[in-house]
Parts: structure tokens; sequence; C-alpha cells
């Protein structure tokens, strides 16, 4: 029978195996039910943060201006003359708060409990302060609008090629990457459970003995990569339908991005980088998976953890995306699937790093799927113990 | 060694782990049609043996030929079966699926091996059961549905190892008839066991192994004959003199002569005729009753294994732990 007949029918299995519509939809569904009660939650806690106060004040007229508009806060300057009057008050719940002003700079303000509204009020105390000593200056409208405007800049590039890229294509390729990202992790938990879980049901022996061990990994790999892509594709693809959706349902804006301006070119290069990073890891995975005698005690769990790495460095890196370091991440194959796409999308990158990312990538993809072949073909045979690092590596010399 | 019907031929084939020789020098040869057991103590390189001529591992040494080919693409020709002594299926996944799957990695197409699949379990008495996960069938069950998919796609040669182990009785004889039929149908069973009387009643050539090297092997006949004590007499009498028993152990036919529960015990040198010791009998005894039993190939193997496993065990405990 054809080796890629068998892998067909494998990854086939493995695909039917963890895709599994009904639950993934009913995931779905939770995700909006709980994104809806995050939602009412917050309109909630907005209209507790807005729930109208009174605050007394006492010696407002030492104030050099007037008490500001502050939304949900009345000012009442008539009620309590004096601040005992005003504490008890406050005390007694007939009043929110008092603001017992000592100087024209400064009051005290006096609140039954600590709450979250006194910073509004603190600055816009501070804002009228500002403004009142800005018209102490009679300056004119021109000149105090010259001291608020912010300073100006725009950015341009002389070298060819380092066009700003477009807001759509910024969305699109961290999508895409965000898709990768996800894809490994989702594929990571099928492909430990499906292979331990394999190994400790002894399947593998009689696996073995129908088809060629890398011809049943090569299966896996394809099969969960599908599999990661469809769970991925419903979490992504309902995101996306949520943030469309939510403005609409809220009466706000809808989300603005202009896809005529998207770089197709951009996003095929995020995809490639993204896939064969994809397929790079999930080698490495199922050999490691391969050599785990028990899931729940093995010490090598911790490895699965690897491939997260570089996504840690590639965001620690949005700030110093020029750099060298950031640079040299970006072609060397076990980071520039992270690096890269956010090296591309906020920086000028001369033409040949993406070509020599992508190539070095591919070899080091196709490296770690043979070397993982070898780690499979003996590890998925052993019960009872787990090989050491040493009869690893001797295993990828002599198999 | 190869003959003309020659389907397999192990050619003095090695395989080591670490310090452990758990394959020392075995040759064997297996006929068209055969069953074929090999029989020997836990430890002693059966299952070390099967997987090589599976394919999962290979031999340090020697020469694994199918009809005469050495190659991979042979023994692939033959679409051999395989019943592992690991027994494992997956679990949360229904019957017919299972073995639609296997069949199909068997190189079957899917409406293939779906019909083979529904015919299989109809003969195991499962029909029922088609569409159950794995995991919900009784471990007999299992083992019934692991035969089905060693099988499903109608092998030359299938290779079954313990696959009598972990079964009752009754499954027993179910298994026993399901190997029957598969040679009735053409096929070449090479199989491994404990169950000497099962072996017995199923195998046409017995390759009896221990610490990795062939004991003895041949027809079961063949080896009774060779290896076995011959022939039992079992006389029946109201009394036995003891000039009478002396009389009978002293006869060159005799290896001994014993009484037990009221019966005497007269074991036959193989292959001696047995005339003139009845006579002798006769002249002694008020003869009631006479019958005789063959050794069973259970004595054979405890005589011949029995006899070196006292040196042997500490190698074969060693090989489990390195195989």
């Amino acid at each position: 029978m054809n080796r890629w007949s068998q892998v067909g029918i494998v990854a086939r299995w493995e695909f039917r195996r963890f895709v599994k519509l009904k639950q993934q939809m009913i995931g779905v569904v939770i995700m909006v039910v709980v994104g809806a009660i995050g939602n009412g939650m917050g309109k909630m806690a907005d209209r507790a943060r807005n729930a109208p106060v009174t605050v007394g004040v006492v010696g407002s007229l030492s104030l050099p201006f007037v008490l500001p508009a502050v939304p949900g806060v009345t000012w009442d300057s008539t009620r309590h003359p004096t601040a005992d009057q005003a504490r008890a008050a406050v005390s007694a719940g007939e009043l929110d708060a008092v603001l017992v002003v000592s100087s024209p700079g400064s009051a005290e303000l006096v609140v039954k409990k600590r709450n979250s509204w006194t910073g509004t009020v603190e600055a816009a105390l501070t804002g009228a302060r500002r403004e009142a000593a800005l018209a102490a200056l009679r300056l004119d409208p021109a000149a105090q609008a010259s001291l608020a405007a912010p300073f100006s800049v725009t950015v341009s590039t002389v070298s060819a090629g380092s066009a700003q890229v477009s807001r759509g294509t910024r969305i699109v390729a961290a999508a895409v990457l965000m898709s990768g990202l996800l894809m490994l992790v989702s594929g990571f938990a099928s492909l430990f459970a499906g292979i331990t879980g394999e190994k400790q049901q002894r399947i593998t022996e009689q696996m073995i003995a129908m088809v060629a061990p890398q011809t049943w990994m090569d299966g896996k790999i394809i099969g969960l990569t599908g599999a990661a892509c469809v769970g991925t594709g419903l979490t992504v693809g309902s995101g996306a339908a949520l943030l469309l959706l939510i403005p609409r349902v809220l009466g706000k804006p809808p989300l603005n991005i202009s896809w005529d301006s998207v770089s197709p070119g951009l996003v095929a290069l995020v995809t490639l980088v993204t896939a064969l990073g994809v397929v790079m890891w999930f080698s490495f995975m199922a050999a490691v998976a391969a050599t785990i005698d028990d899931p729940n005690a093995s010490p090598r769990a911790p490895l699965l953890l690897l491939p997260l790495l570089p996504v840690g460095l590639a965001f620690s890196l949005l700030s110093r995306a020029e750099s060298p370091l950031a640079q040299g991440l970006s072609m060397f194959p076990l980071t520039s699937m992270a690096v890269l796409p956010i090296r591309v999308v906020l920086t000028s990158v001369p033409w040949w790093e993406p070509v020599v990312a992508i190539v070095l990538l591919a070899v080091t993809a196709w490296g770690f799927r043979l070397a993982a072949g070898k780690i499979f073909a003996v590890g998925v045979l052993m019960h009872g113990k787990e090989p050491s690092l040493r009869e690893t590596l001797r295993w990828l010399r002599t198999v | 060694m190869t003959t003309d019907a020659s389907l397999l031929t192990v050619d003095d084939v090695h395989k080591q782990f670490a310090r452990i020789h758990a394959v020392a020098g075995v040759s064997l040869n297996i006929s068209r049609g055969d069953i074929f057991a090999l029989l020997g103590p836990n430890g002693a390189g059966k299952s070390t043996l099967l997987r090589m001529l599976v394919g999962i591992t290979r031999p340090d040494r020697g020469r694994i030929a199918w009809m005469g080919r050495s190659d991979d693409a042979a023994r692939v020709a033959l679409r051999m079966g395989y019943l592992p002594e690991d027994r494992g299926l997956y679990q949360d996944v229904p019957v017919s699926r299972v073995l639609a799957y296997f069949g199909t990695l068997r190189g079957m197409t899917h409406a293939a091996a779906v019909s083979a699949a529904a015919d299989w379990l109809e003969r195991l008495s499962l029909r029922e059961r088609a569409g159950d996960l794995v995991r919900t069938l009784s471990k007999g069950n299992q083992q019934k549905v692991q035969f089905a998919a060693a099988v499903l796609h109608r092998p030359e040669f299938v290779i079954l190892d313990e696959p009598f182990s972990g079964l009752d009785p009754i499954n027993q004889e179910v298994f026993l008839d399901l190997v029957r039929g598969l040679r009735a149908n053409g096929t070449t069973v090479l199989l491994s066991a404990h169950q000497m009387s099962l072996v017995e009643r199923l195998a046409d050539h017995v390759f009896i192994m221990q610490g990795g090297r062939e004991v003895l092997s041949g027809t079961v006949p063949q080896i009774r004959e060779r290896w076995g004590a011959g022939l039992t007499l079992i006389l029946q009498a109201p009394t036995f003199s003891d000039v009478g028993e002396r009389a009978v152990a002293v006869h060159p036919a005799v290896t001994s002569a014993v009484q037990r529960d009221g019966e005497l015990r007269v074991e036959v040198k193989p292959t001696h005729p047995v005339g003139d010791l009845l006579a002798v009998c006769l002249a002694h005894f008020a003869i009631t009753g006479v019958r005789t039993e063959q050794s069973s190939l259970h004595e054979v193997y405890v005589a011949t294994v029995g006899a070196a496993a006292p040196t042997a065990l500490a190698a074969v405990t060693a090989t489990e732990d390195a195989a």
C-alpha cells in the first residue's frame, strides 16, 4: 500500500478523533454566553460607577475657581456650613462625602468608606484649578490652544519597500499569528493526549505492525493540524463575529477596517511561517510525547511549554522590533515563527530576511520531522520506563 | 532448509538487548497452510522473535526469508496479520469503526473493510455491539475484536502472540475454532502459547524455545515419540502381588511400575512392543481392566524445559527485563 495513502488514512482518523463539532460548538456557545455575562457585568459596573453622589462643600469661597462639573457628582455648599456638621452628615449617610477646603490649592475629601470616584473628583478639581490659573494669565485663545496642543510627529521612510503597513494588514497578520499560536496550544494538547493515550492503551505495537512509525507520525501531524485548524477557526471565527456583532447590538460604531488595503503578500508570508512553525513544533511534540510513559507523573511535561517561549520573547520585543537581537531571532528557526511576523509588520525588513528565515525554518522543520520520527519509532514501543536523554540521542544515531 | 512449500524461513537469527541475548541463533521453517506453535517459558525469546518476523524490530544477525526472499516487500505481499501480546484497541471509538480503520490501513477499501468487519462481528456473535464503544466490551470480547482486527484483511500469514491468554475455557474453544477456520481458508498460522492442551489439539508443528534457543521441534507425534515417556499402561485388578509387581518392573520394556489408587501404572519405553509385557501381567494378576495413556505435550514440555529451568531462570528474568 502506498505510504501516502496510509498517511491520508491516519490523518483522517486522527482528525475525526479530535474534531468533535458538537462539543466545540457548545464551547463556542459557552464563550458567547460568558462574553454576554461579562458585557452585562461591565454595564452594571458602569452604572454603579456613575451612580449620582452628593458631596458637601465647606469653605468653597476660598477656592480660586468655580466648582467644576463632574459626571454623577452634585456639589452642595449650602446645607452644612461647618466642617463638623458636614462630617456628621457623612457619618449619618445624608451626604456621600464632604470637601473641606483648607487653602486655595488643597482640600480634604471626607468619605464614609473608600471608593473609586474620589480620583475623578480630584482630577476635575486639578483641571479646574489649571484652567483658572491659565485664565488669570489673560492669554488670547490661540495661545491657550497652543499650550494645550500635543506635538505632532509624522513618520516617513526613505528606503524602498518600507511603506507603512496598513491597519487592515496588521490586523490580519496578527490574527494569523494568534491563530498559529492557538493551534500550537490546542494541537499540543491533542498530540500529547493522543500519543500517551495510545501508549497506555497498548495500541502502539498493533499500529507499528501496520504502518511505518514515520508514516504514522506524519499522518498524526497532518490530522491534528487539521483538527487544530478547525478548533482555531471556530474560536477565531466566533470571536470575529462577536467583534462585528457586539457594536451593532450596543449601538456603537462598527469596527472600521479597510480590507482593500490588506497586503496579500504579507499575509501569505505570515501564513507560511506559521504553517512551517506548526509542523516543526508538532514534530517536536510528537517525539516528546512518545518518550513519556505516564503523563501524570512524567518530569518531561514542562517540555511542552518550550515552544511557547518564543512567543513570550516576541511580545517582549514589540517595543524593540528593529533591534539587531530581534533581527537575529526573526531568522533563528526556533523563534522565527513568532518574531518574524512582528518585525515585518512593525519595522522595515530587507527582502532577504524573510527568505533566509523561511529557508532555515523549512530545513529545520524537515529535520525535526525526521529526528522526531526516529525517536517516535522507538519511544512508542517502550513501556514502563522513560528513556534518558543519552538513550534518546543514541536512537537518533542508530535507528 | 528451505523447501518448495516454505512460506517462512528463519536462519540463525540473533537479537541482543544490551548484554542479553534474547534470541540466540534460532532457525525454523514454516510451511504454507501449517499451524506452527512457538512454545517456551516467559522470557524465552518468543515475542522478540515474533516482533522480528512482523518487522517491528530487526535481527542483529541472521536471515528471515518469505518465500525465499528476505526483503520487506515479500513480507508486505503476504498481507500479514498480527495479534500482539500487548493487547490494545482505541477505547472511545465504536467497535466497527476501529475494525474498519485497521482494515483500510491494511490496504482494504473503506467499503470492503466495513463489510469484512460486519462479517467478523457476526461470526464472533458481536453484531449487536458493532456500534458500541470498545471500552464497554468485556475483556474477552475485546480480545475477539482484536483477533478480528488481525485477520480482517484475509492475510496469507498470521501471527498470534498468546491468543488464548486471559480467556475463559469457553472462549478458548471459540478461539481454537477460529484458528482452525483460518487454516481451513488457507491461512498459515504462527502462534505462541502456554496452553499445551490447546496447542496439542491445534498445532501441526511445535517449536519449543528456551533462553533464546531451540530446545526441540517437530510435529506433535514426532515430539511425543522422540521426547515423551512413551505409553503408560494402566492395569486394574482386585490385588497386585509383590512378586507379580517385581516381575513387571524388571521387564525390559518397562521404565517403572507403580501402584496408585488401586491401579498399577506401568510406564512403557517408547516404540517398545507391549504384547510380551501383557502376557507377563496376565500371568501374575487377575486383570479386570486395561487402558493406555499417551504422554501429553504438557509432560514433554515440563520434562524438556523444566529440566533446564533452574539454570535458565536468571537468564530468563534478565531477558524479560531487557526486552
